[in-house]
């Protein structure tokens, strides 16, 4: 998978577009009959179903999520600790040094602040972004149309492959950097 | 899912066109009118308080007794006004209610823009702000100093700052996809630059949408408690104190309640302006606005409930200083604001039993209005009358806000709607990507849409 | 360890320097006290009024920061070359052991003399001059600087404590608006500054003159001391007509005049209230402002002092405890602290104490069986006197409900306890046309009960017969003053235009030549020939006769910081008689004192007064003083007098008195014990009066008497006849100063003139309605305790039966048991080592008020002007609350001081975000003021409202020479910073240092052994009512008194466990009249 995705946007490709979603995932499933792996979809919302047919795993990023918000929560009671117990314990109001049912809050707090932050840090990171200097194959991807992107065939064989399982129009792809 | 959310038949590409109209259009002329208005509010507010920065506190009505007064009331205000957004975006999510979409974005902005305006006040509010606005931060200071984790303020600090966070985050991730649309849309280079990297290079390839779902998804997950417990802390300002009328259990969910009142009715205020002003009445349709205002009638419900439990509790706590403050609120030398906000906050939304009251705009933008005024006066009740005549007798004493205290005030209103008007002019108003979904659905794709 | 540190430095309370790491320590008393003068002198401040006024932010001010450079930029500045030249002052007068010399050249620091330790306080014994009663003062100088005013432990009169107006005083010495130099031509209205030689000069040549063709020379002063009264009597012998005259114009001239008549020797008795078990005051305010204040005080409330109960901690089953206590009843017409603290107060008309006087002397005579009476009961003069008065008669005459059978019981009372009875009377409030018969009347029956001579002690001292005292004598001077055969006219220490308004001014005009001596401008030297600039009494040497065998001198803590020269020094230089050459005033007084006081050669006695302030000598007594029946002629029999109208009276306040302290910012801002208002005098009428006039608090009533009319704000005060309305004298001055000028209704002018008499009440008045309104500045709204557990008073018989009783409170607001532990979540911390805490005697507490003063002199505390006590922002850390019960005709008056109660579990330290709220191992309750970012968070939480925020740079307040009066010792706190009650903890330290010195260390620390510290307000306290000290010694006063059955704190069931304990307060009335 890590390949397909790293080369699919070094290398063109041939690029078929397609009208409706029920038409996507049709073709998409064509091509995995097919046996074929190296091709991209894109759509201008999340189609349901599409990672099942394109046949991908779940995302890590519940499991970053976890480890981060069980980080955030205990070094948040650590760093209270620390600091109204061992650094400089001050008598506030005759309460013992280890109030520690008023570090609940922020415990809390800093739980959903780490968990939070990683999640987009996580995105980010699996999704590849920011990746500014690439951009939209097709304007109206992210519009109203979807798109397969085959990649690694010669252009004609993959642009009849795209015409035969229903693609509305094709177009080839020249590898460029930017838009 | 047999109701119909989009009205007009509109395709996808009509919602592209629609939404993006205003922000690549000049902006029309109400846009200017009431954007200066904004701006001079702003900048009157600004003004005072640069004053009261060089002169001190005391330009304002506060006085030994009553060391909270209008800022408070204005904090715990906007912070209630921040819950709708997130409470709407994630936890009507998570219940999958996907009439949300329409107004989603919309009502985050209002929460990203809220909670800053709330921010503003706890730190002007302070003898010394050039200090507060560092020494409320634990950083190891050159005196070895850290802060007192014992302090409600303190949790303050991380519950807003926190809540503030993660809600701005949560609405950033909801863009990207609609900030990747506007940038295909896009035919000034300027625009299309700025839009290509703010869009951070989306393509929508259905792997980047797979972490999108999921990330989105926990992202809701967190916030759900995060929103409910925002207030409560905020509350614990007052709960955590000794000053009767404030030292009550109740008043967690009572203000969770009542931020999420308030909040829903400042949705409603904004949305009823908002698909007028920019034609956008078939994906904020009347159906949307109806089911705000039972949310309206059902949180007000409740909060007139915290009321009266209040009341119950003064009464069978036994404790005679408890019944005075109560008493003191309702029938004392401020009983003319508590009468304004359970007329507003528990009276007037009574009307939406009616359904034909819960679609008359005009009705709804009226309602929505008083209750914001009966919820300001709400937290005015809570802060002022519980502080006036505490403990002591001879320490009783009456609080009077000046034309600093207003002026401010003013001011913050201001600041909130630049904020909210540069939003209208420069970004989606309406979750395209979510809503696209919606109308394929509806289109009879959905067979493969539904979840 | 480093951390022990920190918290000390904290504790320290020396944390001028904002950089200044709480780690590091090594900050000592001296750097930090440097830091403090530097910064003051750069401050110039912008007037009360003017606090409003915008102050730039300026960081390094805001702060309490200080670098040297900006001292050394700044010390261009003149402040600092005036803080130099009384720096240098100080250091030649201490050099010289206090010898007034004229200092010519700055004499630096560097060269210390070995009086002087920087950082460590001088203390010099002289000689109160806040009012007539020469109360013997020691006031603490600060590298020659004075900064506080104390009572003289070693004085026979004030034993130590002081009252407000004394401690006030030392803002009179650095009051801005004082006169600076000699001034000419004042009533020519061709005004200028002049110097003393052309001065000299002028006011010579004119008194050659003078002494040579037969002159009248006339000087009228205050009440001056022997010293200075013989000299000017041998000034005023060199002419051939020379009178000095004596006036005071609240001092009652009747009580002499009655002495002379009764028995033949005018004079001002001591009164023995210490021997008194009865006292019955008719409208005399002993307590407050009436003779000599706090003697009276101290003597009065060593009889209501109850013993601390040993088997206290049984509380309610402790047996009862047996006591008695002195019974105070008052008779008068407008609510003093006398009367507040009467056990059975009676408001009258004023006039109506005579005629309760003499029902009295009816019941009493008519009770056989009185040793000394009998005489007096087969007595003509008496028989036919009295019988008209009988109580029934006189009660429904003045209007007390059954007050017959209340006049029997005291009569009876009297009887029963005479000898040890006292019965006393004057003031302006109870001085009208009928006063001199009420003295009369009042020797009557003292002479009945046999007091004289027991309570009341007339010595045969010179008392007044040689003195030209009083109105009479001054009415006398305004006649020739008319006629114009007076040739010149000196006043000093004395204000006739303001105080004997319209006579006194236009005879005044009469008069070709005046001189006025005086430390301000004022409405007389407005009319002067020449305004002499006089030295305040910390710059002059002086002494007083308080009484027959006290003398007590006072001595200069401070060169002259203006060009001002002592009245006597000026009267000696004019004085045409031989001297040896620049023999000065200081010179004359010691050898006055060596052969008049003395009367010896012993150079010591000197030195050793000069070291006490005071040298005592037994005074003769007088031979057994009897009654003379003719003065009974001046008393008719009884006559009903119809008096339909309302009745005016004038009464002086604690704090302005006769309007000498009305330039004082902390005298104005002291709220007045009765009715809380500061700023302004008031209109005070009954609460019945208000709903018949239909008149609410603040509206202006204009108030009129033929020859006058005022427009006064109103103010509803319980405790009034209905039929009365009072007011307060001294206000309303017009040339005195910033803070007193126009401040308030001068009331003088309602003086009234029968004969060679004047009276300030009794007139009568008519009201009408203005429609104004005008806000008055009080410190307290509402008056009723709302039966929660915040005070507590009980009757001597309850007391008797169960000492802890607690009634006027809610039950389930007061824990079970007194003294009960109750639950708490947490372990408590353990002070080891000392902890400190304070009790407070509500039953002692007269409520006068000296305490406040006390605390803001010694605190830094600043006034802050009416218009923010209107908005409720006063900054006074110890304040005193007043509560009212009973109905308002009659109610029982409460005082209580309330201060930061340095609670063990404090409310105020959790809510606090940035920990400048924390408690220390010794149990205080620190505020760390360069810490504070001002949230308030811990004032909202402060259950007893006792923290005070600084809405503005309060300190910008003190000009110029205020700047001086600041103590070292204490921050001066920013704006935005929360402050409060600190224990005065500089104090503490400053005794555990000695401590440590005297080598009593316990734990690491100085042991302050019990009583060696006290607070600023317990120092002071007339009637010793706070005591602090060391809770963990079992054996101190504080923690036996904690014990007592009578202690409870402040709002217990709270559970913030405050250091602070209250004494209930036991009124010694039978319950069935209660």
């Amino acid at each position: 998978m890590e390949k397909a995705m790293s080369r699919s946007h070094k290398e063109g490709g041939v690029l078929g577009l397609f009208d409706d979603p029920v038409r996507l995932l049709e073709a998409v499933r064509k091509l995995r009959s097919r046996g074929l792996t190296e091709f991209e979809v894109f759509s201008p919302y999340a189609v349901e179903g599409i990672e099942k047919a394109q046949g991908l795993k779940r995302s890590l990023i519940p499991f970053v999520t976890l480890v981060f918000a069980s980080l955030g929560c205990t070094l948040g009671f650590y760093f209270q600790y620390w600091t109204s117990v061992i650094d400089w314990p001050l008598n506030v109001g005759g309460k013992p040094y280890n109030s520690w049912p008023a570090f609940v809050p922020v415990m809390f707090e800093l739980t959903v602040l780490a968990g939070g932050l990683a999640t987009f840090g996580a995105l980010l990171l699996f999704a590849r972004l920011p990746n500014t200097s690439r951009s939209a194959l097709d304007p109206s991807i992210t519009r109203d149309r979807f798109a397969i992107l085959v990649s690694g065939m010669n252009p004609e064989d993959a642009s009849n492959l795209l015409t035969t399982i229903g693609a509305r129009e094709v177009r080839a792809i020249v590898p460029r950097g930017w838009f | 899912m047999a109701e119909i959310l989009i009205t007009g038949g509109k395709s996808a590409a009509d919602l592209d066109a629609d939404v993006a109209r205003p922000v690549e259009r000049f902006p029309t002329r109400i846009w200017w009118v009431c954007f200066l208005a904004a701006l001079a509010a702003f900048g009157l507010g600004a003004l005072l308080a640069t004053d009261m920065f060089q002169r001190g506190l005391g330009v304002l009505g506060l006085n030994i007794t009553n060391g909270w007064g209008v800022f408070i009331v204005n904090f715990v205000f906007w912070v209630g006004i921040g819950h709708a957004g997130t409470l709407i975006s994630a936890i009507l999510y998570l219940f999958r209610q996907r009439w949300r979409t329409g107004i989603n974005r919309t009502a985050e902005a209002m929460t990203i823009f809220a909670v800053m305006t709330a921010l503003l006040f706890p730190v002007i509010h302070t003898g010394r702000p050039w200090y507060a606005i560092f020494w409320l931060i634990p950083y190891p200071n050159e005196r070895s100093l850290w802060v007192n984790f014992r302090s409600p303020l303190i949790w303050d600090v991380f519950a807003v700052g926190t809540y503030f966070t993660i809600s701005l985050v949560f609405w950033f991730t909801g863009l990207i996809p609609d900030l990747a649309s506007l940038r295909d849309r896009a035919k000034h280079p300027v625009r299309k630059a700025v839009y290509t990297v703010l869009s951070l290079g989306w393509r929508g390839s259905s792997r980047n949408w797979l972490h999108y779902e999921t990330a989105y998804l926990i992202l809701a997950g967190l916030s759900t408690p995060l929103v409910l417990s925002v207030h409560s802390v905020v509350s614990f300002d007052f709960a955590v104190s000794s000053v009767p009328g404030w030292h009550t259990t109740i008043f967690p969910p009572y203000f969770v309640a009542g931020a999420i009142f308030s909040g829903f009715a400042m949705v409603v205020t904004l949305l009823v302006i908002t698909r007028e002003v920019f034609g956008l009445k078939d994906y904020i349709t009347l159906d949307h606005l109806e089911k705000m205002n039972k949310i309206l009638l059902a949180t007000g419900m409740m909060v007139g409930y915290a009321y009266a439990c209040e009341f119950f509790i003064a009464w069978y706590s036994g404790n005679p200083i408890e019944r005075f403050a109560l008493t003191n609120r309702a029938f004392g030398p401020y009983a003319w604001a508590y009468w304004i906000m359970v007329a507003c906050n528990v009276a007037v939304p009574q009307i939406f039993w009616f359904k034909r009251a819960r679609r008359n705009l005009a009705l709804m933008f009226l309602v929505s209005l008083l209750v914001n005024i009966g919820m300001w006066f709400e937290r005015f009740v809570i802060v002022v009358t519980s502080l006036h005549r505490d403990f002591l007798p001879s320490s009783w004493r009456y609080y009077v806000p000046t034309f600093y205290d207003w002026g401010i005030t003013l001011g913050s209103f201001g600041w909130f709607f630049i904020w909210f008007l540069l939003f209208v002019r420069f970004l989606p108003v309406i979750a395209m990507s979510e809503v696209k979904a919606v109308i394929a659905e509806e289109n009879g794709e959905g067979h493969v849409a539904v979840a | 360890m480093l951390r022990r540190n920190a918290t000390h430095a904290i504790n320290k309370g020396f944390l001028m320097n904002e950089k200044a790491k709480f780690k590091d320590h090594v900050e000592t008393r001296e750097s930090v006290s440097g830091l403090t003068q530097n910064r003051q002198h750069r401050q110039h401040w912008r007037g009360i009024e003017d606090l409003e006024s915008k102050t730039t932010c300026d960081e390094r001010v805001t702060e309490f920061d200080q670098s040297p450079f900006d001292w050394i930029r700044d010390s261009t500045e003149m402040a600092r070359r005036e803080f130099l030249t009384i720096m240098g002052a100080g250091v030649a007068m201490a050099t010289f052991g206090c010898a007034r010399r004229p200092v010519h050249k700055i004499i630096p620091y560097v060269i210390k003399p070995e009086e002087v330790t920087p950082g460590i306080a001088n203390w010099y014994a002289t000689t109160c001059g806040g009012c007539s009663a020469a109360c013997g003062a020691l006031v603490k100088t600060r590298e020659g600087r004075p900064i506080k005013v104390e009572g003289n432990p070693k004085h026979p009169l004030n034993r130590g404590a002081l009252c407000a107006r004394g401690q006030a005083s030392i803002f009179d010495l650095y009051d801005p608006d004082r006169l600076k130099a000699p001034l000419a031509g004042s009533r020519t209205g061709k005004r200028r500054q002049t110097s003393w030689a052309e001065a000299d000069q002028a006011i010579q040549t004119r008194f050659k003159e003078l002494a040579a063709k037969k002159a009248r020379v006339r000087v009228l002063s205050g009440r001056s001391g022997p010293a200075s009264r013989r000299l000017v009597s041998e000034f005023l012998s060199t002419f051939s007509d020379g009178e000095q005259i004596e006036y005071e114009p609240l001092f009652d001239d009747e009580i002499v005049e009655a002495r002379r008549l009764c028995f033949g020797h005018p004079s001002i008795p001591r009164y023995r209230f210490d021997r008194a078990d009865l006292v019955i005051s008719l409208g005399a305010d002993f307590l407050g402002t009436w003779l000599s204040p706090v003697e009276f005080a101290r003597d009065w409330v060593g009889g209501r002092k109850l013993p601390n109960a040993p088997n206290a901690l049984n509380g309610p089953n402790a047996l009862p405890v047996k006591t008695t206590m002195t019974k105070l009843i008052s008779f008068e017409p407008t609510l003093t602290i006398t009367g507040s603290n009467a056990d059975e107060r009676f408001a009258i008309r004023p006039g109506d104490e005579l005629k309760v006087a003499l029902a009295l002397a009816h019941e009493v005579v008519k009770s056989a069986g009185i040793r000394s009476s009998s005489s007096f009961a087969k007595n003509k003069a008496i028989v036919n006197l009295l019988p008209g008065y009988t109580p029934a008669s006189v009660a429904k005459e003045i209007g007390i409900a059954n007050g017959d059978l209340a006049i029997k019981r005291f009569a009876s009372s009297l009887v029963r306890s005479s000898g040890r009875s006292l019965i006393i009377g004057g003031g302006p409030q109870s001085q009208t046309s009928n006063s001199l018969a009420l003295q009369i009347a009042i020797n009557l029956l003292n002479s009945l009960l046999g007091n004289e001579g027991v309570t009341i002690e007339s010595d045969a001292g010179t008392g007044f017969a040689d003195r030209k005292v009083g109105f009479s004598a001054v009415s006398k001077l305004i006649a020739e003053m008319d006629a114009g055969s007076v040739d010149a006219l000196i006043v000093h220490g004395a204000n006739p235009v303001y105080t004997i308004p319209r006579l006194f001014e236009d005879a005044l005009k009469k008069v070709p030549f005046v001189i006025v001596m005086s430390e301000y401008e004022n409405e007389t030297s407005r009319h002067a020939d020449y305004v002499l600039a006089t030295p305040h009494p910390l710059e002059s040497w002086g002494d007083a006769e308080p009484r027959p065998g006290i003398r007590s001198i006072q001595q200069p803590v401070i060169a002259p910081m203006h060009s001002t020269r002592a009245f006597e020094d000026s009267i000696l230089l004019w004085t045409e008689v031989r001297r040896p050459k620049g023999s000065s005033w200081y010179d004359y007084l010691r050898s006055f004192w060596k052969n008049d006081v003395f009367r010896s050669d012993r150079e010591w006695l000197w030195e050793e007064t000069l070291r006490t302030g005071v040298f005592q000598s037994t005074p003769a007594r007088a031979k057994r003083v009897e009654f003379r029946n003719s003065a009974l002629d001046r008393l008719g029999p009884y006559a009903r007098t119809e008096n339909s109208g309302l009745v005016f009276s004038a009464y002086a306040k604690v704090s302005i008195l006769d309007g000498r302290g009305a330039n004082n910012v902390l005298l104005q801002e002291l709220p007045e014990p009765t009715t809380a208002i500061t700023w302004d005098n008031s209109l005070n009428i009954a609460p019945s009066l208000a709903k018949k006039l239909g008149v609410a608090e603040n509206d202006v009533l204009e108030l009129s008497i033929p020859h006058h009319v005022v427009e006064l704000p109103v103010h509803i005060q319980p405790g009034l006849h209905p039929s009365v309305v009072s007011a307060a004298l001294g206000y309303g001055r017009r040339s005195v100063g910033k803070a007193g000028d126009s401040t308030g209704v001068d009331l003088y002018p309602f003086m009234t003139v029968k004969g060679s008499a004047r009276f300030y009440s009794g007139q009568t008045v008519r009201l009408r309605k203005t429609g104004k309104i005008y806000r008055l500045a009080s410190t307290q709204w509402h008056t009723v305790a709302e039966k929660r557990p915040i005070i507590n008073d009980i009757t001597l018989a309850q007391y008797r039966k169960n000492p802890a009783a607690s009634i006027h409170t809610e039950p389930e607001l007061r824990p079970a048991r007194p003294g009960q532990k109750l639950p708490t979540l947490w372990p408590e911390h353990v002070y080891q080592g000392q902890r400190w805490g304070m009790t407070i005697d509500l039953n002692s507490c007269i409520g006068c008020g000296s305490c406040v003063i006390a605390c803001q002199v010694e605190n830094n505390v600043p006034a802050v002007g009416r218009e923010l006590v209107r908005n409720s922002r006063e900054m006074h850390w110890l304040r005193i609350d007043r509560y009212f019960s009973g109905v308002p005709e009659r109610p029982d008056v409460l005082f209580q001081p309330m201060l930061c109660q340095h609670c063990d579990l404090a409310p105020c330290e959790p809510v606090c975000p940035v920990l400048a709220s924390v408690h220390n191992d010794e149990g205080l309750n620190l505020q760390v003021y360069n810490r504070c970012v001002g949230t308030r968070y811990c004032e909202n939480n402060c259950p007893y409202k006792v923290r005070r925020f600084n809405f503005f740079d309060y300190w910008k307040s003190y000009k110029t020479t205020m700047n001086l009066a600041w103590n070292p010792d204490v921050t001066v706190r920013s704006r935005g910073v929360m402050e409060k009650c600190t224990f005065c903890q500089h104090r503490i330290k400053g005794a555990q240092d000695q401590a440590k010195d005297n080598g009593k260390v316990k734990n690491g620390k100085g042991y302050v052994e019990d009583g060696a510290m006290k607070t600023a307000c317990e120092q002071t306290c007339p009637t010793d009512a706070i005591v602090f000290g060391d809770l963990n010694d079992p054996n101190s006063r504080v923690s036996k008194l904690s014990r007592d059955p009578r202690a409870f704190r402040v709002l217990e069931l709270q559970n913030t466990q405050p250091s602070i304990t209250y004494l209930t307060k036991v009124r010694n009335k039978d319950d069935a009249h209660g």
